[in-house]
């Protein structure tokens, strides 16, 4: 999947945690673009065309991760949008049913991650690919 | 350098614990602001336990996040509820005190992953994937995470109990792939046989065990026998010996079948032996001319002859003279098959080389237990002759000998195979620098190296000292440069360490293809001359002979 030009962007602003979520991607192939926040995520995808999936983090300061999302859709910016949070996350999913994914931050999410992220890359291509 | 995913991992996690009392202090420090900053000090505690809790939880560090949790909600509530309780400055206080024992333990459990070879060996299972548990019981702390050390280098996951009690419970809710369990527990002289029967006696009687004491007397090993375990080690334990008994029950392969050569003029009874050996698991060739029988050795190259005595051409006791006389067989059982009870005969018998005297008619189990016993043995000794004794690889004089057979091999089958010899370089300079423990375990790394990513049919050897040989099958002078490329490749991206040092390895090799040089002699110096020329070039690469050099 390397190198066909499709990249994920980590929005996060713990280091740790987005060193965690890149490495999960691109262990499985794919490309990973990081953004330490939301500023810095707008500012991303909107010079970078080839953001095909956009995983943040809940919690951050100054826009989370639902004010992200808000503020991408608002700029026309339509691909996949996952969920990375440390708090409950049946709770969340119940509150923002749009979402595409919503991932718990636990010891297995790396595994969890990839999966979500490789699903909604297949899915949006066969959609983009039907006439 | 590429990493794998799980050194990736580790080294992250380093880091993130490294930087742990620093992030902590920054938590405190938040605290510690005055309050006229009220609520962007609430918030400012809540970010940053909450990212705390979320990190610790992604590396899988549970108790850590449980208690940054706790605080997590307590700055949720001076975030929320502007009249606070009187005893939340000492609460939140306690949560700060309970994340930092946390990170005081993860410091002190830290240090275990700096086994000098723990690195190397790292990168290396992240090649085999099916890393195998080992559960270790040793109610002595030192001797316990000393031992845990070696066999973690030696490629194995290993956990450590002191304690009998969560050892039994550990064994039922996840099985380890092998035990290594000190016979002597407290006060008890067979405690540790004692456990090991109760546990064989519920679910999990298959898991091997490795008993291990400072007690060499019958009484200890009769315990260990009776509950089916043969493997008992006297302490001072050699790591290795306790590793490659290891290797082997852990093994994943079946172990080869004896391998039974039967000579009887009777076919039918010839039939019958042979159905009842392979009842048993062993691989039968069956002989009736006896003057076929050196050519059936060559070819079946057996464990063991079973062989009746009388026959029409040639008898028994002939025949295992002649066998005696070859070098390669001096040493192989021989059982022989007799209808009479002649006491002379026997002596005979046991004259020419026979092994064991079986009277006809014979009771199948009597057939199986004294050729199993035999070939066994005959197996142990052959692999004492042609093994090394540190890396268990083939000696020097058996290599040379499986390249004849595999050069005669590969003849027969028009295949071509390659032979690569393999030097470290530098060797003398990692034993003067480290010492010869540390050259010893670069030998150990390369030898694990060869046996994890070359293939099965693939013979590895030992040359002597700090050199190796490889017999690669079916396999052209490209395949063959390409694959040992790539170990190149990998040995070099080991790190080693020592203590505070680390350092790394390269090797150089040579690699010749029978397709250009078909006899031995021009093999072994095609392969010897491309090493040099290697060496000669620059050390740490890979060089293919050229073909038809020498001898025309």
């Amino acid at each position: 999947m390397a190198g066909n030009g499709v990249r994920v962007l980590v929005v996060d602003d713990d280091m740790f945690s987005a060193e965690l979520a890149a490495m999960a991607l691109e262990e499985g192939g794919l490309d990973v673009v990081v953004a330490e926040g939301g500023m810095d995520a707008l500012e991303k995808v909107a010079t970078d065309s080839g953001i095909a999936v956009v995983v943040s983090d809940m919690h951050m300061p100054f826009i989370n991760g639902v004010q992200l999302l808000e503020a991408l859709r608002e700029h026309g910016f339509f691909q996949p949008f996952v969920l990375l949070t440390a708090d409950d996350v049946t709770a969340l999913r119940a509150k923002h049913p749009a979402i595409a994914a919503i991932v718990a931050k636990d010891g297995g999410f790396q595994e969890t991650l990839f999966r979500v992220v490789a699903d909604l890359l297949v899915t949006n291509r066969t959609k983009g690919e039907m006439p | 350098m590429n990493l794998s995913a799980s050194e990736r991992f580790r080294r992250l996690k380093e880091t993130f614990t490294q930087q742990l009392p620093q992030q902590l202090e920054t938590i405190r420090s938040i605290l510690g602001t005055r309050d006229e900053q009220g609520e962007g000090k609430a918030e400012a505690l809540h970010r940053e336990l909450h990212r705390l809790k979320g990190t610790a939880a992604s590396f899988g560090l549970h108790r850590l996040a449980r208690a940054a949790d706790a605080g997590e909600r307590l700055a949720k509530s001076l975030m929320e509820d502007k009249a606070i309780s009187e005893d939340w400055e000492g609460r939140i206080k306690d949560c700060l005190a309970a994340v930092e024992k946390e990170i005081r333990e993860l410091a002190v459990a830290a240090p275990e992953c700096f086994s000098p070879m723990d690195l190397a060996m790292t990168e290396m299972l992240a090649s085999s994937e099916n890393q195998k548990t080992v559960y270790l019981c040793e109610d002595d702390p030192i001797q316990c995470s000393g031992m845990a050390t070696q066999i973690t280098c030696f490629g194995f996951r290993v956990k450590a109990f002191e304690d009998l009690e969560t050892f039994r419970q550990a064994v039922f809710e996840h099985p380890p792939d092998a035990i290594v369990m000190d016979m002597i527990h407290h006060d008890r002289d067979t405690g540790g046989a004692e456990i090991i029967r109760q546990i064989r006696e519920s679910q999990h009687s298959h898991i091997p065990v490795i008993f291990i004491s400072i007690q060499a007397d019958l009484k200890a090993r009769l315990a260990a026998v009776r509950t089916g375990s043969s493997a008992y080690l006297v302490k001072p334990v050699n790591p290795l010996t306790l590793c490659s008994m290891l290797q082997d029950m852990t093994a994943d392969t079946e172990p080869e079948p004896y391998r039974v050569m039967i000579v009887e003029d009777d076919p039918h009874l010839a039939e019958l032996y042979s159905i009842i050996l392979r009842e048993a698991g062993m691989e039968t060739r069956v002989l009736t001319d006896p003057m076929q029988a050196l050519a059936l050795l060559s070819e079946f190259t057996p464990d063991l002859i079973l062989m009746d005595v009388y026959m029409p051409g040639c008898n028994g006791m002939e025949l295992a003279g002649a066998i005696r006389q070859m070098d390669a067989y001096l040493s192989i059982p021989i059982i022989f098959l007799s209808k009479e009870r002649d006491t002379n005969l026997q002596f005979d018998a046991r004259r020419m080389g026979g092994d064991e005297f079986l009277i006809k008619p014979i009771q199948p189990g009597h057939l199986v237990s004294a050729v199993s016993v035999r070939a066994e043995r005959m197996k142990l000794i052959r692999s004492f002759m042609v093994k090394d004794s540190m890396t268990g690889l083939y000696n020097h004089s058996a290599i040379r000998e499986h390249l004849i057979v595999q050069m005669e091999h590969a003849r027969r089958k028009g295949e071509n195979l390659c032979f690569a010899m393999i030097d470290i370089d530098h060797f003398k300079k990692v034993n003067d620098t480290y010492g010869h423990p540390v050259g010893d375990q670069v030998l150990v790394a390369v030898s694990r190296l060869l046996k994890q990513r070359l293939r099965k049919s693939d013979v590895i050897g030992r040359y002597g000292g700090e050199e190796f040989a490889v017999i690669l099958q079916d396999c052209s002078l490209e395949e063959a440069s390409r694959l040992l490329e790539q170990l190149r490749e990998s040995f070099a991206a080991i790190c080693f360490k020592v203590g505070e040092l680390t350092f790394s390895c390269s090797f150089s090799c040579g690699v010749a293809s029978f397709a250009s040089h078909d006899d031995l002699e021009s093999l072994c110096m095609a392969a010897d001359e491309a090493l040099y020329a290697a060496k000669k070039s620059g050390r740490n690469r890979v060089f293919a002979a050229a073909a038809d050099r020498c001898f025309l």
